[in-house]
């Protein structure tokens, strides 16, 4: 027992953390990202893969159930904290680790099955039943009677895939996927809805979770980083990436001088307009030139002309509509980039004019 | 036979690490397995079961790569005896392969190996 | 002329090669962390590994809904056993554990065994991430197979033998990577590629949540990552006897010049790999089949035309 004891402290003294957060909390968000970066620790692609669950912000009905559905299907070791400020940060990270390494408490909160429908009783009935009812509406269709007692006694209670057309017209199986919120490199609280043939998207519907109107907004240098960083991360450039989230942090956070600051934007942005590699990954397959890296330019540039303090550049942001328009017929990797560059507002930010024309 | 008997070793010894790797496991895991796991795709419960047939847009490069298959089959005793069959050899093979290439460039200009 | 070396190798070539892929994940920790402008102490990076592999033997399994878990723990198993199959052809030094006649499509058949595993990995999961991911290394392998199976076709040919010791015999004088350039570049290529790492690791993705192996916990993904780091080891280290000369140099013993080329391999692909972004499977197979393949044909032809020249006959 106490060499058990022994090999979970140190397998806990690495985590590998998630993140969940919903509208509105990126900067503490970013708070987190930097805490974890500085010490170390990588930043979980999946419940599979995570060991500590950091919830920041104080989430909404909706993504108060998306973290419990996540949660069911973190493996033990795990450990779930909760943040609202910015001060508790490293603490609770801390606390975290303790948590992993308590041997005892681990095997007696492990989870046992991961169905948290409404037959384990692992969620309150009436959220898990919200979240069946809303996906019920979202995609007209019959397949919205998943986790009801009455339906097909498939395993889990859900249905197979249905027929479809495809681009040829021949019926192939059509699989109905929310994607979001819990993802790498994805933006807070969105969820789009998609109808998947393959790898291929062939309808998409994208909502906020808990869709508020006022929503803490992040300064446009910062929040075109934050986006930046996704489009790099997702193309596996995942050293630009953690600079470009540096350079964030140092603007969200202070640490640094503005000179500097301007300095590694000029040598990021050198770096990806130079990069032939990243211009061919990038282009999409029809268009000869490639949107998602015109759009990453333009981001770094108005990221550094906020920092300059020379002239308002409009944030390149995109609103859902559109957004949704744009994903239809896509294959899954590009529409990725396409909603990391997209960076969508909730509604309410659409009244600004200058966010109309979604300019990516 | 005799020159097969190490890789039967080999595999045997490779079945037997994986196998000793997932009986430690079970002895030193903090708990018995997750089972009945939903499928992650953003932490919303899913709508369906993700096995279905998946739509293989490239399915055409499957065909192009199982010709090729089938020649790699000849050529790798082909390599043996190019040198004495000498130059007669050579035409054929390179002849055959060029028909695959020209095979290949028609179905890149007709778009087979675009996804969408 | 059977070379092999004595059966006892067969079971130490397993912990030789854990150990150079210890080393090489350690080192790819060290680069990625100077890439990140966060530099990680070598003293961190060496006990990553193992740390990372502790983590995962103790992290409970996951079984998904109605998922395979049968294929699944198949496909996981296939991997390492694979790679370790793949090297048993491996000359350490100027000798293999098993010298087969035909060892270059020993290697090659071994390796091939990876589409399997991780397509069985991806479907056992019953998740779309995981299907998807699946799927996208059976599109990147009908990219990487036919340049990577020319690849080793012409330095076959350069040694007129499917026999790996005969191959490396025949550089005792001149290495192939001089006459066959881009045979050996498109190796590289299909070693990251068949291993799905680097700019190939669309298959276990960030924008899949870690695709094929999304869904995996505890020693499941150990099992898989392993198997993975093992595949590029010894892909890596075949590149050494196929086109660097295998044990062959001054001074030193044959099998330190062995050990010495297969980690100047590995540590090229893992410095070349946070220089290169990931390379979607859209573009892949556009570029593998019609520039690649075309490539490695003409390539072949060229050493084709060498060796008969210089009155192979």
């Amino acid at each position: 027992m106490d060499l058990r004891r022994a090999l979970l402290r140190a397998a806990a003294a690495r985590p590998h953390v998630l993140i969940i957060g919903g509208l509105g909390t990126d900067r503490l968000r970013a708070r987190v990202e930097q805490e974890v970066a500085r010490r170390g620790w990588p930043v979980a692609s999946a419940p599979a893969d995570a060991d500590v669950v950091v919830v920041i912000g104080r989430p909404g009905p909706e993504l108060r159930a998306v973290i419990d559905g996540v949660w069911t299907g973190v493996p033990a070791p795990r450990s779930q904290i909760w943040i609202t400020d910015e001060d508790e940060v490293s603490s609770a990270l801390d606390d975290s680790v303790q948590e992993l390494a308590d041997l005892a408490a681990q095997r007696a909160h492990a989870p046992r099955s991961g169905l948290p429908a409404i037959h384990t009783g692992v969620f309150p009935p009436e959220q898990g039943h919200d979240i069946s009812e809303q996906s019920g509406h979202d995609e007209p269709g019959e397949h919205g009677h998943h986790h009801h007692d009455g339906g097909m006694e498939l395993p889990g209670g859900l249905a197979m895939a249905d027929l479809g057309e495809d681009r040829d017209g021949l019926a192939l199986d059509q699989l109905h996927v929310p994607l979001g919120p819990v993802l790498p490199e994805w933006p807070s609280g969105l969820v789009v809805d998609i109808v998947l043939q393959g790898d291929v998207i062939q309808e998409a519907r994208s909502r906020f979770l808990d869709d508020v109107a006022a929503v803490e907004r992040q300064p446009d240098a910062a929040r075109a980083l934050d986006s930046a960083a996704r489009v790099l991360a997702l193309s596996g450039w995942e050293g630009p990436a953690a600079r470009a989230r540096g350079l964030r942090d140092v603007l969200l956070f202070g640490g640094g001088e503005t000179v500097r600051i301007l300095e590694e934007l000029d040598d990021l942005r050198r770096r990806v307009r130079r990069s032939r590699l990243l211009r061919w990954v990038l282009r999409s397959a029809g268009a000869g030139r490639s949107e998602v890296l015109e759009a990453l330019d333009d981001k770094l540039l108005s990221a550094r002309a906020a920092v300059a303090g020379a002239g308002a550049e409009a944030p390149v942001a995109t609103d859902l509509p559109s957004l949704d328009a744009r994903l239809v017929g896509v294959e899954f990797a590009a529409a990725r980039l396409i909603v990391a560059v997209a960076d969508p507002l909730p509604q309410p930010a659409l009244a600004r004019p200058t966010d109309q024309g979604g300019a990516s | 036979m005799d020159t097969l008997t190490p890789a039967l070793v080999m595999l045997a010894f490779g079945v037997l690490l994986v196998t000793g790797v997932r009986i430690l496991a079970r002895a030193v895991s903090v708990a018995a397995p997750l089972t009945d796991v939903l499928p992650h795709a953003g932490g919303l419960p899913p709508v369906e079961h993700p096995v279905s047939r998946f739509h293989v847009r490239w399915y055409v490069v499957t065909m192009v790569f199982l010709a090729f298959d089938m020649e790699m089959i000849f050529m790798y005793p082909w390599t043996l005896v190019v040198a004495q069959k000498g130059p007669a050899a050579v035409v054929e093979m390179f002849g055959f392969l060029a028909l695959l290439m020209a095979g290949v460039l028609y179905a890149w200009r007709e778009g087979a190996l675009r996804w969408t | 002329m059977n070379v092999a070396l004595p059966l006892g190798w067969a079971v130490l070539l397993p912990v030789l090669l854990l150990a150079v892929a210890w080393a090489a994940v350690a080192a790819d920790v060290v680069v990625a962390g100077r890439a990140a402008g966060r530099p990680v102490p070598w003293t961190t990076a060496a006990a990553l590994p193992g740390r990372e592999a502790l983590r995962l033997l103790v992290g409970q399994r996951r079984r998904a809904v109605a998922g395979d878990e049968l294929l699944r723990g198949v496909g996981g198993a296939v991997l390492p056993i694979a790679a370790l199959l793949a090297a048993a052809v491996l000359p350490l030094g100027l000798r293999p554990v098993a010298d087969l006649g035909v060892g270059i499509v020993w290697f090659n058949a071994m390796e091939v065994f990876a589409w399997a595993a991780v397509w069985l990995v991806g479907w056992g999961a019953n998740s779309t991430m995981s299907l998807i991911g699946g799927y996208r290394f059976v599109a990147q392998g009908l990219g990487w197979e036919l340049p990577h199976m020319f690849a080793l076709i012409t330095a076959a040919i350069g040694a007129q033998s499917l026999r790996v010791s005969d191959v490396v015999a025949a550089q005792q004088g001149l290495w192939f990577v001089v006459i066959m350039p881009v045979a050996f570049v498109a190796f590289l290529l299909s070693v990251a590629a068949m291993a799905f790492w680097g700019p190939f690791g669309a298959p276990v993705g960030r924008d899949l949540a870690g695709g094929a192996a999304a869904e995996l916990g505890g020693v499941d993904r150990l099992v898989v990552l392993t198997g993975r780091w093992l595949l590029l080891v010894a892909a890596a280290a075949m590149a050494v006897p196929l086109f660097l000369g295998g044990g062959h140099g001054p001074w030193l013993p044959a099998w330190a010049w062995v050990l010495v080329k297969t980690l100047a391999v590995l540590a090229a692909l893992v410095g070349l790999r946070h220089r290169i972004p990931t390379i979607r499977m859209e573009r892949w197979t556009e570029f593998s089949l019609v520039v690649l393949t075309p490539a490695t044909i003409a390539q072949a032809l060229v050493v084709t035309l060498v060796v008969l020249g210089e009155g192979g006959v």
